[in-house]
């Protein structure tokens, strides 16, 4: 299992220095300057020349890519050109939202529609076609829409959740979870019906098997057959789906972080790229693979610890 | 075993119940308005939030605001009031005298003198920042004496108070332009200090009053929060709800949903939204070179209708860029070019374009429903306007490149001297084909050259009335911009910069 999970470490290394390369001349080829967009459209070619002077722009692309890389080798994201902040201690105040979203979304989009799944599979019938039904429902509702919705009703009309805003999970741990309400249900309501399909087709399958009618035939309880047993093995698919699905909610988190103001990595990606601030836009996206990368790690090993035969493969 | 299915899942439905429940029952941390000392603010955070004024843009006054005193004030009917400085004005036309308050002190004692103040304005100067054109035209800043600073001009401007009264006049700690610090540790004489503990960059902005703030009377509220939304339905959301008592609008649908909340909102127009026919010459559509061409794209519009249908009744129809209450506004003007089709169409027949023509015009998606009014409007009278939406981060440079003979693009006039210079005169930086009318430039130099305030607007209505009669534009409509107030807040005052200076912005008592 160490050697699985060291493995797995030492080929993402690679992997982010291609990401942060990749990135790194995606940028160049965007149109517009930084100092377009920092100076406007008036700035005096002599004040454009300061300006890139004092980012160092004014050297060859490769130089500036050389410097990047080995300021990436050391694990030193730069600071931004905007703002001087250090990249790293802004990223580390916006990932800790958007991971907090995109966690909690997911555990309980997993829960519920492991719920609904397992229910749908093992009751069968009409109860089947209901749940399946409604979880599809969830899936298809654009979640922008969803988002206004949930903050007319629950915010302006009834006053239960705050309507925007971020508290730090440490400040005030009631009123992190307070805020985090209708953006996790926001995300959670459209990943339902994944996991609850992913869960119904594997229950099916698991409940049809030769293992099943043998615990049955032994006297084994239905519960622990359902939860304990059939589940188990069923939920390796489940746990790649929550892994993917995480991935997407990662990137689809800046509609959510806009409806809400959440200060996420989804809008200083935005940002970023719109004010043309490499150092921000880059370390952004080389965060986010790393944590995507590391997602899927986990995902491999949980599906290990729930599969023993495939901590071999 | 049914029952006991039944059971666990009666648990963990009351279990999430009751955490529900109990999370209900907090009350939220943070929000605005629940202490009458607190003012909370949203910004959408569409600008560089770094703290030195010397690469500041005007869309980061709201942030800078707060920390920084600003040598002048300007007030919301466009005369101004001493703040740091006490006297100003021209010697000449190109010489430029401050006399500064002498009991003004930074954090650290370093007084707010001359010395300081030069080197405020050079940093400006000398700063990578877009205000730095600005100062395009000082050729040096000097201390006379501890409280005396003079600036020399290489030309006349008389936009430096305006100028004085921004982020380029807002005089930070000398010593921490010295040291290269203030971009992220502000260091000013302003009524607020910055709380960086409480702050989370690019969220939320925390400003505590300092005690011993010279004009404290000025500035009521103990603490000052300015929040991050950058989505305005997000941010009115936070005003509704109460999160916030301020959010800065600009869009006829949020100040229409703002109103029918029942919600404060002061405001004034912003922007002229305006078809910029800069092809005057003709040189790549002929029919543009007549004036008589340029008069019937004016006569064939209704602009009231516009601002109906379009713009949700918001705004009003004008046919001049300079905005109401602005010197050189002339009221009268706006009855030149009433909506007349028939006209229009006499004019074009005179001028040889009976049959019409065709022209493009540069714009982007956001502004489509304005435009698309404007298309159907040309096209009753004869005129194909093509528009060609670009992205918008080459709107601007594609306007400015002199490849287009028509541009969509709302412009707000902040004083009519400066605007017109980069609108009208050759060399200006919004008059890409480089039109130029001999009695314009004598007029611009003239009220360049105008010793007093009177004879400058008298000017100044004389290049505008010019303007309309040559057609060199196409205004449609004055739009509406302003705060959204919670009824928390009072003592509000619209000023021509957009961003607030919470100078007497009181709590409502």
């Amino acid at each position: 299992m160490i050697r699985l999970v060291i493995r797995r470490l030492l080929l993402g290394i690679p992997l982010v220095l291609i990401v942060a390369t990749v990135a790194f001349f995606l940028v160049q080829l965007t149109p517009g300057s930084p100092a377009a967009a920092v100076l406007g459209t008036q700035a005096t070619p002599e004040a454009v020349a300061r300006f890139e002077a004092s980012l160092g722009l004014d050297r060859p692309i490769l130089e500036q890519y050389a410097e990047y890389m080995g300021q990436l080798l050391t694990l030193n994201l730069g600071e931004s050109w905007l703002t001087r902040e250090s990249v790293s201690s802004l990223l580390a105040s916006r990932l800790p939202v958007t991971v907090s979203l995109a966690t909690l979304a997911t555990i309980v989009a997993m829960v519920i529609g492991i719920l609904i799944g397992t229910v749908a599979a093992v009751r069968g019938g009409v109860l089947d076609r209901i749940l399946t039904a409604v979880s599809g429902f969830g899936l298809a509702l654009p979640n922008f829409w969803l988002a206004s919705i949930l903050v007319l009703v629950f915010s302006l009309e009834l006053g239960w959740f705050p309507a925007t805003g971020y508290v730090d999970f440490a400040r005030n741990p009631a009123a992190w979870a307070l805020h985090l309400v209708l953006p996790v249900t926001t995300l959670a309501v459209a990943m339902v019906a994944s996991f609850a399909r992913q869960t119904r087709t594997g229950m099916l399958e698991q409940l049809s098997s030769d293992y099943v009618r043998t615990l049955v035939g032994a006297g084994t309880s239905r519960t622990s057959v359902i939860w304990r047993h059939t589940l188990r093995n069923a939920a390796g698919p489940v746990v790649n789906t929550a892994g993917l699905l995480f991935v997407g909610v990662l990137g689809g988190a800046v509609i959510i972080e806009q409806v809400f103001a959440l200060p996420g990595i989804g809008r200083v990606i935005v940002q970023s790229a719109s004010t043309r601030d490499l150092p921000v836009l880059l370390g952004a996206v080389v965060v986010s693979a790393i944590v995507v990368l590391a997602v899927n790690i986990l995902v491999d090993v949980i599906v290990a610890l729930l599969n023993p035969r495939a901590r071999t493969s | 075993m049914r029952g006991s299915r039944r059971r666990s899942a009666a648990v963990v439905v009351a279990g999430l119940t009751a955490a529900v429940l109990a999370l209900s029952g907090c009350t939220t941390g943070g929000g605005g308005g629940d202490e009458a000392s607190t003012l909370t603010i949203a910004h959408d955070g569409n600008t560089q939030i770094n703290f030195d004024p010397g690469v500041g843009s005007i869309t980061v006054t709201t942030y800078l605001a707060p920390v920084y005193d600003t040598l002048l004030r300007r007030l919301s009917d466009g005369s101004y009031e001493p703040n740091l400085a006490t006297e100003w004005g021209y010697d000449s036309p190109t010489e430029f005298t401050l006399k500064l308050r002498d009991d003004v002190k930074f954090a650290d004692g370093t007084p707010v003198d001359a010395e300081a103040v030069v080197a405020n304005l050079e940093n400006v100067k000398n700063g990578t920042g877009p205000l730095a054109t600005d100062f395009a035209t000082v050729q040096s800043i000097k201390a006379q004496d501890d409280a005396t600073v003079h600036i020399t001009l290489s030309a006349p401007n008389p936009s430096l108070p305006l100028t004085l009264s921004g982020v380029s006049g807002m005089i930070a700690n000398p010593e921490a332009i010295e040291a290269g610090s203030l971009a992220t540790k502000p260091d000013g004489s302003g009524p607020y200090d910055y709380v960086a503990d409480e702050s989370i960059s690019n969220d939320t902005y925390v400003y505590e009053k300092r005690d011993d703030y010279w004009n404290a009377d000025a500035f009521p509220y103990d603490r000052l929060v300015v929040k991050v939304i950058p989505d305005a339905a997000a941010a009115v959301n936070a005003l509704e709800s109460g999160q916030v008592d301020m959010v800065e609008l600009g869009t006829a649908a949020d100040i229409a949903r703002v109103e029918k909340a029942g919600l404060g909102f002061t405001g004034a127009s912003n922007n002229v939204w305006t078809l910029h026919l800069e092809d005057r010459a003709g040189k790549l559509v002929p029919a543009l070179g007549d004036v008589r061409v340029r008069q019937a794209m004016n006569f064939a519009i209704d602009r009231a209708a516009i601002v109906e249908s379009v713009n949700q009744g918001l705004g009003t129809p004008t046919t001049q860029l300079v905005k109401p209450g602005m010197a050189g506004f002339d009221e009268t003007l706006n009855n030149v070019y009433s909506y007349d089709p028939q006209k229009a169409k006499d004019l074009l027949a005179e001028a040889g374009y009976a049959e019409g023509f065709s022209v493009d015009a540069v714009s982007i998606s956001l502004a489509d429903t304005q435009v698309q009014a404007l298309v159907g409007y040309l096209a009753e009278v004869g005129i194909t306007l093509n528009v060609v939406n670009v992205p918008p981060d080459q709107y601007i440079p594609s306007i400015l490149s002199g490849e287009y003979p028509t541009a969509f693009l709302p412009y707000g006039m902040v004083d009519a001297y400066f605007d017109f210079g980069q609108l009208v005169i050759p060399n200006g930086g919004f008059n890409p084909m480089k039109s130029s009318d001999e009695e314009i430039n004598a007029l611009y130099a003239e009220a360049g050259a105008a010793t007093n305030d009177e004879d400058r607007a008298a000017i100044l209505e004389q290049i505008n009335a010019r303007v309309v009669d040559l057609a060199w534009f196409l205004p449609m409509f004055n739009d509406a911009y302003g705060y959204a107030l919670s009824d928390a807040v009072t003592g509000v005052k619209w000023t021509t910069f957009r961003p607030p200076m919470y100078y007497h912005w009181a709590p409502a008592s």
